[in-house]
C-alpha cells in the first residue's frame, strides 16, 4: 500500500516537473530565436 | 511521559534556533554591512537554502493535521494537496520567481509601482500583508493545537511557545537563518517521519501496511488507497485547489521573497528539483500514517481530528516520538517564519521607507522589520489561542491575490494603466467579500462553485476590459527586456 501511494505520487511530481520544464524551454527558446532575428 | 516529550522538543528547537542564528549573526559581523542583508540575505542564498526555503514555506500546518484529516475522509486522494503545492512551486520557480529575481526589487508592492503607480504599491502592500497575516494565525493555531494534542498541553500555552520559537526563527539573522535551519530541519523532518513509518509497519500484523490495505479492500473502499479517487472528488477537491493556489500564490511575497533572495536564476531553476519533491513527498507519509490510523479498532473510534496523532504517542518508543513532534514542529516553525518575515519586509520596504523615512539605512530598516515580527507573533499567538475557524476563510484570503498576480503578468507582459489597475483590484476584493459573507451565491443558484473558479473569471473578464479601455503603457518586458526595474524604492 506504501509504496502504490508513494510511486503514484512520485510519478505525478516528475510529471509536473517534466511538463514544467519543457514549456519552460519552449517559451525561452522562441524568445531567444526573436532576440536574434531582431 | 508528555512533559519529557515536550521539553525534549522545545530544547532541541531552541537549541538550534539559537545556535544557527548566532552563527549566522557572528559572519555578518565580520563580512561587514551588506545591502537588504537581513530581508534579502544580500541576494547571496545557494541553492540548499533556497530548495529548503521554498520547500518548508509551502509546507505547515495544513499538510500535516489538514492531511491527517483528509486522508481519513477521501484517502490517497488527499494527496493531491501535496501535489497543487508542487504545482505552484514549479510555476514560482519558473516565471514570477524569475522575473522578481532579474527586476531586483525587495518586495512585490515595489515591483507594482514600478509597472503601475504608488497608489497601487500602497494597496496592494496593506492587502497583501493582511493577507499573508491570516495565514500566519493560521499556523501559529496549528503549532498549538499539535503541541497540545501531542502533550496534553494547554493551548494558550502551547501557542505562546510555539509563537515564541517562531519569532526567534527568524528574527536573529533574517531569511539566512530561516535557510540554515530549514536545510538542517528538512533533513531530521524526512529522517524522523521515515523511522516513524518503518516502526509503524513493523508494529502492524505481518510487520507491513497490508492489513491496512485489507481493511479498505473488505470495506469497499480501494478508492483510498489511490492518489486517482472518485473522478467528482479529483474535479471539485484536486482541480479547485491547484486553481485557487496556482492563480493567486505565485504573486505572493512569502513564496517570492525567497527567490529575490536567490544568488542566481539559475539558483532558483535549480532548486525547483529538491524543493518539488521535498514538498511533494512528506505528504505521502502523512496519509498512509492517517489511513492506517483509521483501519486500527483501538484508534478508528477516536475520529480523523486525534486519531493519527495519539496512535503516533502511543505507538512508538518516546525518542522517536520526541524526533517526530520536532520535526512537524519545525515544518510549521518555517512557514510562520517566513508569513512573519514576508509582511513585515512589506511594512518596512514599502510603507516606512518609501513613505515614511526615504533615507532609511539598513540598520534601521532591519530594527523596524524586526519590530513588526514581534508585533505581528504576539497578535497571532492572541489570536491563534482563542481557536477561530480560521480554515474556512482560507479560500477568501487566497482570493484576494488573484488580481495582484493578474497585474503582474499583464504589467510586465501585455499592458500598464493604473486606473484599470485599480478597478481591477477593487472589484475582485468586493465581489470576494460579498461571495463569501452573503448570500449572493444563494442568490444566484451557485453555492457548489468554488470561490477561487469565480475570482478567477472575475479578475480575467476585469483586467481584460479594463485593459482594453483604458490607455496605458507597453509592457515592462516588451518594451526594455531585462532591465532592472528596482531604480524606483
Amino acid at each position: 500500500m506504501f509504496w502504490s501511494i508513494f510511486l503514484e505520487t512520485l510519478a505525478m511530481i516528475v510529471g509536473v516537473l517534466l511538463v514544467a520544464m519543457i514549456v519552460h524551454w519552449l517559451v525561452h527558446r522562441d524568445a531567444g530565436q526573436r532576440n536574434e532575428d531582431a | 511521559m508528555n512533559m519529557e516529550i515536550l521539553v525534549a522538543v522545545l530544547l532541541y528547537e531552541l537549541i538550534l534556533i539559537g545556535s544557527v542564528g548566532y552563527w549566522i549573526t557572528r559572519q555578518k559581523s565580520a563580512e561587514g554591512h551588506v545591502d537588504a542583508e537581513f530581508t534579502l540575505g544580500g541576494r547571496q542564498l545557494t541553492v540548499p537554502l533556497v530548495a529548503a526555503t521554498l520547500a518548508l514555506t509551502v509546507l505547515g500546518a495544513p499538510h500535516i493535521m489538514g492531511i491527517f484529516e483528509m486522508a481519513w475522509n477521501m484517502g490517497a486522494t488527499a494527496l493531491w494537496f501535496s501535489i497543487a503545492h508542487v504545482i505552484l512551486l514549479a510555476v514560482v520557480c519558473l516565471s514570477t520567481g524569475l522575473w522578481v529575481r532579474r527586476s531586483g526589487v525587495n518586495s512585490v508592492p515595489q515591483l507594482l509601482e514600478t509597472l503601475y503607480s504608488p497608489g497601487i504599491r500602497m494597496l496592494v502592500s496593506c492587502v497583501m500583508a493582511g493577507s499573508i497575516f491570516g495565514v500566519l494565525t493560521l499556523e501559529t493555531q496549528g503549532l498549538a493545537i499539535l503541541l497540545s494534542a501531542m502533550t496534553g498541553w494547554e493551548i494558550k500555552y502551547a501557542a505562546i511557545a510555539g509563537g515564541v520559537l517562531g519569532v526567534l526563527y527568524v528574527v536573529l539573522a533574517g531569511i539566512k537563518e530561516v535557510g540554515w535551519i530549514n536545510v538542517i530541519n528538512a533533513v531530521l523532518m524526512y529522517v524522523s517521519v521515515i523511522a516513524a513509518t518503518i516502526f509503524l509497519a513493523l508494529n502492524l500484523p505481518g510487520g507491513d501496511f497490508s492489513s491496512v490495505a485489507d481493511f479498505y479492500t473488505a470495506s469497499g473502499e480501494e478508492h483510498m488507497l489511490t492518489i486517482f479517487g472518485p473522478p467528482e472528488l479529483l474535479w471539485t477537491f484536486a482541480f479547485g485547489l491547484v486553481v485557487a493556489l496556482i492563480f493567486s500564490q505565485p504573486a505572493n511575497q512569502p513564496l517570492l521573497q525567497i527567490c529575490m533572495s536567490a544568488k542566481s536564476e539559475k539558483t532558483i531553476i535549480r532548486a525547483l528539483w529538491i524543493a518539488a519533491p521535498v514538498n511533494g513527498l512528506f505528504g505521502v507519509f502523512i496519509c498512509v500514517i492517517g489511513l492506517t490510523a483509521k483501519s486500527l479498532p483501538e484508534f478508528n473510534p477516536l475520529g480523523p481530528k486525534i486519531a493519527a496523532t495519539t496512535m503516533l504517542v502511543q505507538m512508538l518508543p518516546t525518542w522517536l516520538v520526541i524526533f517526530l513532534i520536532g520535526s512537524f514542529m519545525a515544518a510549521i516553525l518555517s512557514s510562520f517564519a517566513m508569513t512573519a518575515l514576508a509582511p513585515a519586509t512589506i511594512f518596512s520596504n514599502d510603507i516606512y521607507k518609501r513613505f515614511y523615512n526615504p533615507g532609511a539605512t539598513e540598520q534601521e530598516i532591519t530594527k523596524v522589520t524586526r519590530i513588526v515580527i514581534a508585533v505581528l507573533a504576539a497578535v497571532a499567538i492572541l489570536v491563534g489561542s482563542v481557536l477561530p475557524t480560521i480554515l474556512a476563510s482560507v479560500g477568501w484570503v487566497l482570493a484576494w491575490l488573484m488580481p495582484v498576480l493578474w497585474l503582474i503578468v499583464s504589467g510586465l507582459f501585455w499592458k500598464r494603466t493604473s486606473a484599470g489597475a485599480a478597478i481591477t483590484l477593487v472589484t475582485v476584493w468586493v465581489i470576494n467579500t460579498l461571495w463569501s459573507f452573503t448570500h449572493l451565491p444563494d442568490w444566484l443558484q451557485m453555492v457548489d462553485v468554488p470561490n477561487s473558479y469565480v475570482m478567477l473569471v472575475t479578475t480575467i473578464a476585469t483586467g481584460t476590459v479594463t485593459n482594453l479601455i483604458f490607455a496605458g503603457r507597453p509592457g515592462y518586458f516588451t518594451k526594455d527586456q531585462g532591465a532592472s526595474v528596482a531604480t524606483v524604492i
